[in-house]
């Protein structure tokens, strides 16, 4: 599953299969599937300023993404700073982004909603 | 200088930041109550803040020793926060940033105590040093590192009267005679480790297999016994190293996995060059990209061990099983 709107798909339509990162953009929702690292981060990048610019409201939902690394939670908080105080929202996400958060100085920057203590198979 | 009193930092002998580091010899416990409650009421009486981070046993007797006047004073288990002594760096900035301008500042560090293993040791030993460093220029604060001269090794206290510029043994104070110049601990990482041992598990690696990395960690700590959360945290720290290569240090780099008594441990080398010998150890609002993996992996592990040079970069990351 790879649907992108149109101005992103020119640029990553391909990248985000390539990488090993499924995602979806809506206005103001972004869903990924894979693990985010600093090979594929454009992707989650780019889903991002997409999404942020329709709606300045984010879902990122990660109920499908088993690991997130400094880079990646690096772009969730500069884009959710973007975004209405609020209405950032975090679904699913792993056990490395809340830990990421926490001790990379960033607590309290984004909502995590139903958190899992997901970890690596 | 926060007292505007020049005569008086003077007479104390600080740099011209302000800080003082000094080693505090003592000889049992009535030593060291005597040499600690005399400089924390020194320094109550002039009105300066004081943190106290000494094992949680002593913080007790130190309590109960100063009385009411323990209210006044800050008190941490550095056998907790300190267990890597990466993280105790950090603690006294965040002392140092939150006093009210003008304030000096008073500090006890005990970060040797005589059951540190060798490892923690030689790390605890580094971090003696790059105090000097991370406090040349900025901090109005006197730190005591008190030394028990009864259970630690003669070699351990020599190497404090080289890492501190000042000495006080037998209620005086002196300047140190073997005080390494503060410059010394530019080239503090550059000594290498020992080698990793011929049963550890390889992988090498490039940018575009960190997924590979990741595996490979995981598996080797949850095989070794590492609770899940604390395989994960292990994982994310040897991401952010292995990153680190892929982006900083030649674009790959070699990972090392093996087991040490209770301990799972992660090495990763590559061609880079880290010279800042403060990396890892700042707060996270001022580091460059790869200095805020090594905050993490500071935070995550027990105990990171990182060497660099010219030739190359090793960070070995320490795991307990529990």
């Amino acid at each position: 599953m790879c649907i992108l709107p149109e101005d992103l798909s020119l640029h990553t339509s391909s990248i985000g299969i390539e990488f090993g990162l499924e995602i979806k953009v809506e206005p103001g929702v972004v869903r990924m599937a894979g693990e985010i690292d600093v090979s594929n981060v454009h992707v989650l990048a780019a889903g991002l300023t997409s999404a942020v610019a329709q709606d300045h409201r984010l879902v990122l939902d990660l109920s499908d993404v088993g690991f997130i690394d400094l880079a990646g939670t690096r772009q969730l908080v500069e884009h959710a700073r973007q975004c209405r105080p609020d209405e950032v929202r975090v679904l699913g996400a792993p056990r490395a982004l809340a830990v990421i958060l926490r001790v990379g100085g960033w607590a309290g920057e984004v909502k995590l909603v139903g958190a899992k203590e997901k970890v690596l198979q | 200088m926060s007292s505007g009193n020049g005569s008086s930092a003077v007479r104390d002998g600080q740099t011209p930041g302000g800080f003082r580091h000094e080693a505090f010899f003592y000889a049992g416990e009535e030593e060291f109550l005597a040499g600690t409650v005399s400089f924390i009421r020194d320094g109550l009486a002039t009105g300066q803040s004081t943190l106290v981070a000494i094992p949680a046993a002593k913080i007790e007797r130190l309590r109960a020793e100063l009385g009411r006047e323990a209210e006044r004073v800050s008190f941490a288990d550095i056998t907790d926060f300190g267990r890597n002594p990466a993280r105790i760096i950090p603690e006294w900035q965040r002392f140092v940033d939150a006093a009210e301008p003008g304030v000096r500042l008073r500090g006890i560090g005990e970060p040797i105590w005589s059951t540190r293993g060798p490892v923690e040791l030689v790390e605890s030993q580094i971090h003696e040093k790059l105090l000097n460093v991370a406090f040349a220029d900025s901090a109005p604060l006197w730190l005591l590192c008190p030394y028990d001269t009864r259970r630690l090794e003669p070699e351990v206290i020599e190497e404090a009267r080289r890492s501190h510029p000042f000495l006080l043994h037998d209620r005086r104070s002196e300047v140190s005679p073997d005080f390494c110049d503060p410059n010394c601990a530019d080239d503090v990482l550059s000594d290498t480790l020992p080698p990793a041992p011929q049963h550890s598990h390889m992988l090498v690696f490039a940018a575009g297999e960190l997924e590979a990395v990741r595996a490979h960690v995981s598996a080797h700590g949850m095989l070794a016994g590492l609770s899940p959360s604390r395989a994960a945290d292990l994982v994310v720290a040897v991401n952010e190293i292995a990153t680190n290569s892929v982006q900083h240090g030649g674009g790959c780099g070699v990972l090392r996995v093996w087991q040490d008594g209770e301990s799972s441990v992660c090495e990763v080398t590559d061609q880079g060059h880290v010279n800042e010998p403060l990396a890892g150890r700042l707060p996270p609002r001022s580091h460059q990209e790869g200095q805020r993996g090594l905050w993490l992996a500071n935070h995550l592990c027990d105990l990171v061990q990182l060497r660099s040079s010219p030739a190359g970069t090793t960070v070995r990351l320490h795991m307990r099983h529990s």
